[in-house]
């Protein structure tokens, strides 16, 4: 029987991991070398290139990209152990010629599971493609909290939340960041994996720290707004902003950047010799423009990383174990046809939740319908043929009771009531139907 | 109206091809091109997306394809991008300018799936995929994008996705902004995917953008400003500055600078496309297997198959409705019951259908069908079928 994970053992099997990526990084004795248009000259591996374009790992783990037109010149498996460039020996140890090849060193990130390996779920955070991305419809704090002992039953160390969605409702931000901080923080290491995350879908997992792009991946675009186009203003728009910022500080990141995702406030940054940002600043004062003046900001993969926002770059699951650094890795449950990743009991609990909610939305109408004229009918008729009527308006007010049952933010998007008052509507409505 | 320019080669073209294979021989010894690599002939997958995007070309018959090279393990996918570009409405079907259509990049989102490592993850090895440009306008813009290898034709052209910020009128500026930032970077993201310059992107769909590049080693260098010397070159400026404003002279002869359409020159001089071809065989030699090569499958049969079945569909769908809006319930009980079943089935026809094809299908097109979504419509058909189903109910002998 596999033995249950505590925090402790998962906390130091990250350590060993990342000891043994530091092992890897000074092992290493050939790297490449790309030098770009402003000068600077940044080392690693190129993990990928393409269209003169390339994606640079550097000693540090990260994957760094860099546009073809950014780039000057790139040489290959430069010797930096030959002393071409001058090592700051209390930093870095530039190992002899004869060490390995730095492959060796470096487990192949998807393998056969084995019992040591790490246990990763992956949750989908919408699903825009097939019309299912709606923050507070089919992205709710309930059916994450769902997720929770599901999680756990299949002792899951990380979870990774894998957003496609283009936003939704202001009112289910907090509780997702909630459920996200207070209750799945504490129990498995929480990561983002960004493909398309626009407005409330990057607002609440904001609150996470660690956040992996696509590279297609899309992130930000969070003005509030109602009605027809209309900017949430004053008061409302203040509680907004600092609900921002709380999230930020769960996720410990700066909340300029995510003030720029809400209102046109501009947004820029200096970088050091390294490419690391050295200092953030809310106005166009910093050498590289992220969000002009004027503009709301939205992150691609590369403003992403350019910003040290994003912890590195990942399509497939392989290259998201790699980017998290893990070396041995379970992604955890099934195979599904159409689904590019095994689907946990968790996750397939939040398709199916998904699934129900969207038959629901698409039924609604025959429900409301079939109630009312229902019980216009069994109104008029005579005492014989009244039945009948009556139980198809229950059958009507059960699919709608059931609909809520399943996605209980219904009864606030769809009968404008809170899930208690609804209950009380309903209990009305089967009084009616009695007294018919 | 469907061609294939490579069927349709003259003396000209035939002499050409001899030259090219002869070179072809050439180069090959000397950059290795894939040809020789291959012991068998490298299979050629090829279909035109032509037609109306987003009816023609959807999902359904371009996955039906994609699955039909996979299953012929196909080892490249050529693909020609040759949508309409003209007003639906227009009988003479006149071309219309560059700066006509706005910008949309949902419409792509359900075909990106097919090209992404994702998509091909079930290939036993991933094909080459190549879009082959001829008109990429429109929401079709996006298409070529959907893989690192794209080609022109002479004739080809991306662009018709101005005016990001016209889609939304009205309302406030700042949401206008977010919705623009939303659409931008994810039609930016879906080029960074396949290692396309992201601020091609903002030209092409943002008026105010300037950019212009000059080239270093035979790369470009982009530029967000106007030229300042003679080796910087222009490529879009700033629609918001009166003295930059395209004119209406040039926008009638599509020489307008506010938004970036994307030419055969232009894209090969900025590293978009890898060439410029007018015929396959052309194609073909660039990718190196001119002499090597094996066609297989009939991909632009499914694809015909699809435009004349959603044909087929819209006069079926016509008919029924008809029909459905003809039964007379009248009568004795029984034939009152009868006619209620024919209305019944009516209706049932009718929601199977624009299900099954609601991808391609839009409901103002067909007659006796207004505004309103094929979702739309089939929840309207489902409150009649239980609306008769309750008048059933009531109907007494």
């Amino acid at each position: 029987m596999k033995q249950k994970t505590t925090t402790a053992a998962r906390l130091a099997r990250g350590t060993a991991c990342a000891l043994a990526m530091l092992a890897c990084v000074q092992v290493a004795a050939a790297e490449d070398r790309i030098t770009l248009n402003d000068g600077r000259v940044i080392e690693g591996e190129i993990a990928r290139e393409l269209n003169g374009a390339v994606w640079v790992k550097t000693a540090d783990g990260l994957t760094q990209f860099y546009p073809a037109s950014d780039v000057l010149r790139i040489e290959r498996d430069v010797d930096t152990s030959g002393g071409e460039t001058p090592a700051d020996p209390g930093i870095t140890d530039p190992a002899p010629s004869e060490a390995g090849p730095t492959e060796t060193t470096e487990a192949p990130a998807v393998r056969a599971p084995s019992s040591n390996a790490t246990r990763v779920a992956i949750l989908s955070f919408g699903d825009a493609d097939a019309g299912q991305g709606m923050v507070g419809t089919y992205v709710t704090a309930q059916s994450f909290r769902e997720c929770i002992p599901l999680l756990e039953e299949e002792e899951i160390d990380v979870v990774v939340f894998r957003i496609n969605s283009g936003g939704g409702a202001v009112l289910e931000l907090m509780p997702l960041s909630d459920v996200f901080h207070n209750e799945f923080k504490p129990k498995f290491r929480t990561v983002a994996w960004i493909d398309y995350a626009i407005s409330a879908a990057s607002l609440s997992p904001h609150t996470l720290s660690e956040h992996y792009f696509m590279r297609r991946g899309a992130y930000g675009g969070n003005t509030a707004w109602f009605g027809a186009l209309q900017a949430v203003e004053g008061r409302g728009l203040e509680d907004i902003l600092y609900m921002a910022e709380r999230i930020s500080e769960r996720g410990g990141h700066d909340p300029r950047i995510i003030r720029a995702m809400q209102i046109m406030d501009p947004l820029s940054i200096d970088l050091d010799e390294n490419g690391r940002v050295e200092a953030m600043y809310q106005n166009t004062q910093g050498e590289v423009l992220i969000n002009p003046q004027s503009r709301v900001l939205a992150l691609t993969s590369i403003t992403a990383q350019q910003m040290g926002f994003a912890d590195g770059i990942a399509d497939t699951l392989e290259e998201l174990g790699k980017a998290m650094g893990l070396t041995e890795v379970e992604f955890v449950g099934e195979k599904v046809e159409g689904v590019a990743w095994p689907v946990s009991k968790a996750e397939k609990y939040l398709r199916r939740f998904r699934e129900q909610t969207a038959r629901d939305e698409q039924r609604l109408n025959e429900y409301f319908d079939g109630y009312n004229v229902a019980i216009d009918l069994a109104r008029g008729a005579d005492e014989d043929s009244k039945g009948k009527f009556i139980g198809f308006a229950r059958r009507s007010l059960n699919s709608m009771v059931r609909m809520v049952d399943n996605n209980p933010r219904q009864a606030l998007f769809i009968f404008n009531r809170s899930e208690e008052q609804f209950r009380d509507w309903v209990r009305e409505q089967e009084e009616l139907l009695r007294s018919l | 109206m469907k061609t294939h320019d490579w069927d349709s080669r003259g003396l000209v073209g035939r002499t050409r091809a001899m030259i090219t294979l002869m070179l072809a021989a050439i180069a090959v010894g000397v950059v290795g091109a894939p040809a020789l690599a291959h012991q068998d002939p490298a299979k050629v997958y090829y279909f035109a997306a032509d037609g109306w995007f987003g009816k023609d070309i959807s999902f359904t018959p371009m996955n039906e394809a994609m699955e039909e090279a996979r299953e012929l393990g196909a080892d490249y996918i050529i693909i020609k991008v040759d949508v309409n570009w003209f007003s639906e409405r227009d009988p003479l079907q006149s071309e219309m300018p560059d700066d006509s259509g706005l910008f949309d990049v949902f419409g792509i989102r359900p075909i990106r799936g097919l090209f992404t490592d994702e998509g091909l993850e079930h290939w036993d090895e991933e094909p080459e995929i190549v879009f082959w440009v001829k008109n990429a306008m429109g929401s079709a813009a996006f298409l070529p994008f959907l893989s690192e290898t794209m080609f022109f034709h002479p004739e080809g052209r991306i662009g018709g996705i101005r005016g990001v910020y016209l889609r939304f009128q009205g309302g406030d500026e700042v949401v206008k902004e977010k919705l623009v930032a939303a659409s931008l970077s994810t039609a930016k993201g879906m080029g960074i995917d396949f290692g396309y310059e992201p601020k091609l992107i903002d030209a092409m769909a943002r008026g105010d953008t300037v950019l212009s590049y000059r080239l270093e080693g035979g790369r470009p260098v982009y530029l967000d400003r106007e030229p300042e010397s003679t080796d910087e070159f222009l490529l879009t400026d700033n629609a918001l500055l009166e003295s930059r404003r395209d004119t209406l002279e040039e926008l009638a002869r599509g020489r307008g600078t506010n938004f970036l359409t994307l030419d055969a020159d232009t894209s090969q001089i900025l590293g978009v496309s890898k060439g410029t071809v007018s015929d396959l065989d052309d194609l073909l030699f660039e990718l190196g297997i001119i002499r090597n090569h094996e066609m297989v499958g009939d991909g632009d049969k499914i694809m015909e198959d699809w435009t004349r079945t959603i044909e087929r569909t819209e006069d079926a769908l016509a008919r029924l409705m008809r029909e459905y809006q003809e039964i007379e319930v009248e009568g004795e009980w029984s034939e009152r019951r009868r006619a209620r079943g024919q209305q019944r089935a009516k209706l049932q026809q009718m929601i199977g259908l624009l299900d099954r094809y609601k991808e391609a299908l839009r409901p103002y097109e067909i007659q006796g069908f207004g505004g309103g979504s094929p979702q739309q419509w089939i929840s309207q058909f489902r409150i009649i079928l239980q609306r008769l189903e309750l008048m059933q109910l009531a109907d007494e002998r």
